[in-house]
Parts: C-alpha cells; sequence; structure tokens
C-alpha cells in the first residue's frame, strides 16, 4: 500500500512537471519534441486563413539562429520581427541564441542546419571581413546567402565631459601631455568597435590600450562612471548621456556622418582628416543553396514586418530604422568591408 | 508622487492579478527541477507575452523570475540539488534538515525568508533605485575584482575546517571557469580541439553535473531493502516552525535581505553570490557557528532571503543603466526592450507610470507567492517520500532534458556526464562541493576585472589599494579570513581540551 502511494506520488510528481511543460510549450512551441505532431497534421485542414499564400511552405516552425547574447540590440530587434511570423507566415518563428566564440559557434550551427529554408542566420559583415584573422573558421561568403537588412550599426566614439576633451584634437593633446588613452570595446580581439578604434589610435599614432567589455552597454557604463577615457557605442546606449551633457561625441566611423535625434549632427572621422570608416551592418541570411522560391517567401515576411507602423515605431523608439537592403547590395559591401579590413587588420595586430 | 499614483493605477486591473499566480506557479514548478531555471522559463513564456500590454507582460515575468529563484531552494533542500545557481547556499543547511527529517519546515523557512527577503526587495527598488544606481556606476574593474576576492574568501567559512581541501576546490572551480574563449584577448583556453567548448562551460550545465548527476552516483551504496525509511504522510507536515524559531530567525533573515540588495544592486553578480556572502556573514557572527551546516534553520532563513533578496534589487542597474544584475535580468530586458520600453537612464521619465506599477507589482507578487508557496510547500514535502529507486530515474531525466533544453544540444549532456564523474571522485575524497561553484560562479567576474584594471592602471596592483571602495573589500576580505582563522584555531584547542578531560 506504502509503495503504491509513494508510485502515485511519483507519478504526480512527473504529470506537474510535464503539466507545466505542456502548457507553456503549447502555445509557443519551442520544445522540439512537440513538432513532429505539428508537422504531420494535413495542412490545408490547419490553415483556414482567408490570405493564404500561394505557396504552402512554410509547413512548419522556422528557426532563427542568434549568434550574439539575449537581450542585445539584435536579438531583441529579431525576436520582434519574429513575433509577426505567426500572423503573416502562419507558422511560429523561434530565436534560438547559440553564443560564444565570437559569433563563430552559431554561424557553424547554422551551417550544420539543414538547407530547408526554415534556419535562418542573424549575421553581420565582420563574421566575414574581420573574425578570420582573429579566429580559425572552415566558412566563406559563399556558404552563405544574404536575405535582408536588418540594421546599420552606427558607431560612435565618446569620452566623458568630465575629462573636458570635446574633439579628437583634445583627445591628440590629451595624449601628447603623457598620457595613455585607454578606451572600452563592446568585445574583445576581432570585434568591430575593438578594431575600429583600435586602428583610430594607431593611424593618430597616440599610445593607447583597449580595455574590453561585454557589450555596448557596459563599455557605456564604463566611460560614464570614468573608468576608461575613452568608448564606443550606438544608439541607444549613449543618446540620454550625451543629451544630459554626461558624454561627448568626438566623432564617427560612418563616412558620411549622422544625425541623431535630440543630437544633431555626428562628424565622421574621414571628414576630420582620418582615414578611418566603418559601416557595421546585421542582416538575415540563409545557406547559399536553399531555394529561391523559399528565399523570396522570407524576404517578403521580413519587408512585410519593415512596413508595420508599430514596428516602425519600435525601431525609432531605440533610435535606429529598419534597413531593407538586398542581398546583392549587402553582399557587395560585405566584400568592401573585407578590402577595407585588409588594410585595418596589420595596423591593430601590429 | 504623480507617476507612483499614475503606476498604481496601472496597475489595479484584474488582468495584473491573474497573470501573477501563473507566473509564479510556472516560475516555482521550473525552479524546482534540476536543470529548469528560471531563465528557461522566461524564455518559453515570453512569447506568451507578446498580446499582452507591458505592465501584465512583465509582472508576468517577474513573477517567474521570483517563483524560480524560490523554487531553486525546495530540490536544495529535498533533493541535494540546487535549483538555480542561486539555492546553492541553501543546500548547507536545507538538505541537513531533510535528513533529519524535517524538510517540511525547512521549505517552510525558505518561503517566508524567500518572501520577506523579496518583499524588502521590491520596497528598495521602489525608493532607492535612483541612488543605488549612481553608487553602482563607481564599480570599475578594481572594484568588481576586489569584490569577487571578497566572495572568494567566503570558502574560509564553507569548507567544514578542511580549509586546503576548499582551496583546491576554487582552484578547480577557477579552471573550469577558465574553459572557453578568453574574453579579452580572444584566445581559445583548454578546448581540446572542441569547437563547441569555445563558449566556455554554461553555468547551470556545470551546476546540473556537479551536483545532481554526482548525488545520483553517490547514493549507489542505497540498498531500497533497508535505507528507505518509511515516513507517514502525517508526520511530515506536523514538524512546523516554532514562534522561538522565527523569532531566531529574524536577525539572519534582515542580514539576508539586506546583503540580497547591495549584492543584486551590484551589476554582473547575482543572487548566488549574494547567498553565500550572507551565509557566512551570518555564520560568523553566530553565537553557534558550529550548528551550520548541519540542519541549522537560520542557515536556510539567510540563504533565501539574500537570493531573493537580490531577485529586485537586480532590476535597479537594469531600469536606471541597461545594464541587468544576473542572467535573468538580462532576459528580462530583452522583453522590456519587445514591450517598447528601452532600459537607461531616461526610461523613469518617459514610461513613469508603468515602471511604477511595475515596482508596486513586484511586491504583489511577493505577497502571492506567499500564499501560493504554501500550497506547493505541502505537496512537495512529500516527495521525500518517494523511495530513492523511484526518485532517481525521474531526477535524472530531469536533469537530462533540462541539460539538453539549454542550449538544444546533445553535446551539453555528455558535459554533465563528464561532470558528474569529477564531481563524485572529488566527493568521494571529501572535497565539498561548494567552493567548486564559487570559483566557476566568480571566475569570469574576477579574471576579466583583474585583466581590464591592470591594463587602466599599466600593470600596476597598486590600484586595487587606492581606490577606496576597493580597498576595503580587499581588508574586509582579509579581515573575515583571518577571524575564521583565530576561531577555529581556538574550536580545535577546546576540542583538545574536552577530549584531554575525558581521557
Amino acid at each position: 500500500m506504502k509503495k503504491l502511494m509513494s508510485l502515485a506520488l511519483a507519478l504526480v510528481l512527473a504529470l506537474s512537471l510535464t503539466a507545466c511543460g505542456g502548457s507553456s510549450s503549447g502555445s509557443s512551441s519551442n520544445t522540439p519534441a512537440t513538432q513532429p505532431a505539428q508537422t504531420t497534421e494535413p495542412a490545408q485542414t490547419t490553415t483556414p486563413e482567408p490570405a493564404a499564400p500561394a505557396s504552402n511552405w512554410p509547413e512548419k516552425e522556422i528557426t532563427i539562429i542568434q549568434p550574439w547574447s539575449l537581450g542585445g540590440g539584435p536579438d531583441v530587434i529579431t525576436r520582434q520581427i519574429a513575433s509577426y511570423s505567426d500572423k503573416i507566415l502562419g507558422v511560429p518563428m523561434i530565436v534560438e541564441n547559440h553564443t560564444g566564440g565570437s559569433g563563430t559557434i552559431g554561424m557553424n550551427d547554422f551551417l550544420d542546419a539543414a538547407d530547408d529554408g526554415y534556419t535562418l542566420f542573424c549575421c553581420n559583415g565582420p563574421l566575414f571581413s574581420l573574425t578570420p584573422s582573429f579566429i580559425d573558421v572552415d566558412y566563406t561568403i559563399d556558404d552563405i546567402n544574404p536575405l535582408v537588412g536588418i540594421r546599420i550599426t552606427e558607431f560612435v566614439v565618446l569620452t566623458n565631459a568630465k575629462s573636458g576633451i570635446t574633439d579628437i584634437q583634445g583627445l591628440i593633446d590629451y595624449a601628447n601631455a603623457g598620457h595613455t588613452i585607454t578606451y572600452a570595446t563592446t568585445g574583445g580581439p576581432g570585434n568591430d568597435s575593438w578594431t575600429m578604434i583600435t586602428a583610430l589610435f594607431k593611424t593618430l599614432g597616440i599610445p593607447c590600450e583597449a580595455v574590453p567589455y561585454d557589450g555596448g552597454q557596459e563599455a557605456i557604463n564604463a566611460l560614464v562612471g570614468g573608468h576608461v577615457d575613452v568608448a564606443a557605442g550606438s544608439p541607444p546606449v549613449y543618446r540620454d548621456y550625451v543629451k544630459s551633457g554626461e558624454l561627448n561625441c568626438i566623432g564617427t566611423f560612418i563616412p558620411e556622418g549622422i544625425d541623431v535625434d535630440g543630437i544633431g549632427h555626428i562628424a565622421s572621422f574621414k571628414s576630420q582628416g582620418i582615414d578611418v570608416e566603418f559601416t557595421g551592418m546585421d542582416y538575415f541570411a540563409v545557406r547559399s543553396t536553399v531555394d529561391a522560391e523559399k528565399q523570396a517567401i522570407l524576404k517578403d515576411f521580413v519587408l512585410q514586418v519593415y512596413a508595420d507602423p508599430d514596428f516602425q515605431k519600435f525601431m525609432a523608439d531605440m533610435g535606429m530604422a529598419p534597413w531593407g537592403a538586398d542581398g546583392d547590395e549587402i553582399l557587395s559591401m560585405v566584400e568592401a568591408q573585407t578590402e577595407a579590413m585588409t588594410k585595418y587588420i596589420p595596423l591593430v595586430q601590429g | 508622487m504623480e507617476q507612483f499614483l499614475g503606476g498604481l493605477q496601472v496597475l489595479a486591473q484584474w488582468q495584473n492579478f491573474a497573470v501573477i499566480p501563473l507566473g509564479l506557479a510556472i516560475g516555482i514548478v521550473v525552479g524546482a527541477i534540476p536543470g529548469l531555471t528560471s531563465d528557461l522559463g522566461l524564455i518559453l513564456c515570453i512569447p506568451l507575452t507578446y498580446g499582452m500590454d507591458p505592465t501584465m507582460a512583465i509582472l508576468m515575468l517577474l513573477a517567474i523570475y521570483c517563483g524560480g529563484t524560490y523554487g531553486g531552494s525546495i530540490t536544495a533542500i529535498l533533493i541535494n540539488t540546487p535549483g538555480t545557481s542561486a539555492n546553492a547556499a541553501t543546500l548547507f543547511d536545507g538538505y541537513p534538515m531533510t535528513v533529519k527529517g524535517q524538510a517540511f519546515k525547512a521549505l517552510q523557512m525558505a518561503l517566508f525568508a524567500s518572501t520577506i527577503g523579496g518583499l524588502i526587495s521590491a520596497v528598495s527598488l521602489l525608493f532607492l533605485a535612483p541612488p543605488i544606481a549612481k553608487i553602482t556606476l563607481l564599480f570599475g574593474p578594481a572594484e568588481y575584482f576586489a569584490l569577487s576576492v571578497f566572495g572568494l574568501s567566503v570558502i574560509a567559512g564553507v569548507s567544514n575546517n578542511s580549509i586546503f581541501k576548499g582551496l583546491i576546490g576554487a582552484c578547480v572551480g577557477l579552471f573550469m571557469a577558465s574553459i572557453g574563449q578568453d574574453s579579452i584577448s580572444g584566445t581559445a583556453r583548454f578546448i581540446f580541439g572542441q569547437r563547441r567548448l569555445m563558449a566556455g562551460i554554461d553555468l547551470i550545465i556545470a551546476l546540473i553535473g556537479l551536483f545532481a548527476i554526482s548525488e545520483i552516483m553517490m547514493k549507489s551504496q542505497y540498498n531500497p531493502k533497508t535505507d528507505h525509511k518509511t515516513v507517514s504522510a502525517s508526520a511530515i507536515t506536523k514538524d512546523k516552525i516554532t514562534k522561538d524559531e522565527y523569532r531566531r530567525c529574524w536577525k539572519p533573515i534582515g542580514i539576508g535581505s539586506l546583503i540580497g540588495v547591495i549584492i543584486g544592486a551590484t551589476p554582473g553578480t547575482g543572487g548566488g553570490l549574494a547567498a553565500f556572502i550572507a551565509y557566512n556573514q551570518v555564520k560568523q557572527s553566530s553565537k553557534h557557528p558550529e550548528t551550520f551546516g548541519k540542519g541549522e534553520i537560520e542557515g536556510v532563513a539567510v540563504s533565501e532571503s539574500a537570493n531573493n533578496g537580490a531577485c529586485g534589487a537586480t532590476m535597479i542597474p537594469m531600469l536606471t543603466l541597461g545594464v541587468p544584475g544576473d542572467g535573468s535580468t538580462a532576459i528580462l530586458m530583452g522583453a522590456f526592450m519587445l514591450h517598447g520600453m528601452v532600459p537607461g537612464p531616461s526610461l523613469f521619465a518617459e514610461q513613469g507610470n508603468i515602471l511604477y506599477a511595475i515596482m508596486l507589482g513586484l511586491i504583489v507578487v511577493n505577497v502571492f507567492m506567499y500564499i501560493i508557496g504554501s500550497v506547493f510547500t505541502r505537496f512537495y514535502a512529500h516527495i521525500t517520500r518517494i523511495p530513492y529507486e523511484i526518485l532517481a530515474p525521474i531526477v535524472l531525466t530531469f536533469c537530462i532534458a533540462g541539460s539538453y533544453s539549454t542550449n538544444n544540444r546533445v553535446y551539453d549532456i555528455y558535459i554533465i556526464l563528464i561532470f558528474g564523474i569529477i564531481s563524485y571522485f572529488l566527493r568521494r575524497m571529501d572535497f565539498q562541493l561548494v567552493p567548486i561553484l564559487l570559483g566557476i560562479v566568480l571566475g569570469p567576474l574576477m579574471e576579466k576585472n583583474f585583466r581590464r584594471a591592470m591594463v587602466i592602471s599599466q600593470g600596476s596592483p597598486s590600484i586595487f589599494f587606492t581606490r577606496p571602495i576597493s580597498c576595503a573589500f580587499i581588508l574586509i576580505a582579509v579581515v573575515s579570513v583571518v577571524v575564521f582563522g583565530i576561531r577555529s584555531a581556538r574550536a580545535r584547542k577546546r576540542a583538545q581540551e574536552n577530549e584531554a578531560k575525558q581521557a
């Protein structure tokens, strides 16, 4: 009797746990175990929506492999885009964070996945233009096909207002007074902000030391707290501090300069006579062997999201704009960036 | 004040109060399964919140977070495996209480302490967020390094008189933490040609391997015929907390909550570290430190109040500076952004009403947690009656499923098995697991900030002593180790005298 009772208890425990798992996964479809059941159901009866696409692809959930950490800029935008999938494509879109190895772990997992179009990758330029010079990788740009752009990353170089440095000349004078400039970057060697600020200071011939942080917000906080002399940032992380006068912008790597809401025009280093430029970009990619028709459906989905006013407001609140560039444009930008990096990499490694 | 009232108005909708119990129930169950953490519960439930309005969505997620941090204590107490890393300090006294047959009492105290800690944390978030945020900005690399040294000094107190083994354990932990790509120079370390090890070893994976798998292996000597003690259902819930015990626990809960708030508000640390530091402080200041680690109810009280005390406080740097206090808050921050609220200095000005509604809601979450927890506690206490031969396969299944679900890869299951085997042999050689865990938790924080500080000071270690906050932490660390040394030497002398007298 006692044994029976305890068995029953064990069963109840197990059931309560599976019940919970079911309740949370049923609606989010995040557990692989529930998927086979979904796919075997006849598609005609389960999709009674009026605006059914001509092709019945996709039939099951789509996974976006996100090589960057949860809660960061690309992750938040990707998740916001994915949340539209149920409505537009009729299937859920799941974002999985495969972080580490400067994005190469996610990239490799993505290339290991089937080329059936059900796996997307949140890609960027430096994974091809920079990372291979710092980490041994076995992928090339030919393995992927850029689908559509996500956003342009506009790196700005900032100083703490208390230091009294307001422009690049002030920084040079500070260094000439015998100081070694310490600068906070959003990641270690091979990271885009690390490479570009290092290239900036090496071009100027200023003595400098990088202090790598984990992500843009940490780097900006180190600057606000007065722990480093310089930091790199992209919107929205630095905006408030510049508006309140705690931080100064001394220039951006975007060659045309940028206009930031509430701050005004930030001049490029190029316009200030320093030959360093960089335009960061995030974009969705699929494996290059994915069927063209499927690629078109996925691209069309993302563009529909970009056209949604709610989504545009969401991006505006973050201080960014959706970047709807097509595959060819992205490819040529990545190629140009790779070419440009051959100039900077020896500089920063030397 | 205007925003405060506006917040009350936003909060006072029945839908908000409906999602809180749901979130808590999910959190407690997820937290109580080794391998499933509140992080996972949050990720699974974020899609559910897409359709909700921001206040409702964030309150549900906060309920999962708080419930998970409390829920993790259930397995720590019952099966000697912390449900989340925040509950590791609950092991010290929680499991010994279960062995003594006081599981229900321990669960009750964990719930009570978690609730009080959570309430204090929610109130500090409500009233002290901006000033605390200003202080955390003062924390540079030197301060973080000193804080982690202070954290490691806890080892002296938790090594059960074999400080040498404790130190070796911490080194093992620090070594495990160094596996993967070095974040400062990008060098791959100890990856044995395995690409997947580049990302390092997930804390939760290490935790399952170290505690749960080795615990099951330790029980390999277990004989169902002779070792299983049958306990009647009524006896389990009979042993309740006495008035005297409540009175005794007020001080530990107070210290725990306070330390929880302070450590929680420091970005990058979290509830686990808070619980260890608080536990050590209470043990050292106790009149009867020898009872700690042997089923002392004050030990459960302090660790659980500290980790839940960190829960609300981790939101302080997140909301005001945009820096998450720990892993779960990083996910919460993503949820805030998804709902159109970008954490940072201007959030209070722009979305004050919603924020106040959320902060006031956090108080409600903690009150609900006590009510729901009381129901769960009664139910969970009976788990101790399940014979181990039935419990072990269930736990093992959850561990494997949990470790797989962390990154959706089978690779992690091999890692937990390898960690389990290493941990099993260490335990057979009488090593404590907690110093290893401290090493794993503090390793990255310590290393990164040491190297950043060295860059900033251009290689001079004087930076740790010339900055006041950093110097203070190092002094406290030294003093607490010395005090511990003197105390244990005295205790040894007394024990020798007693032996001599008896002889």
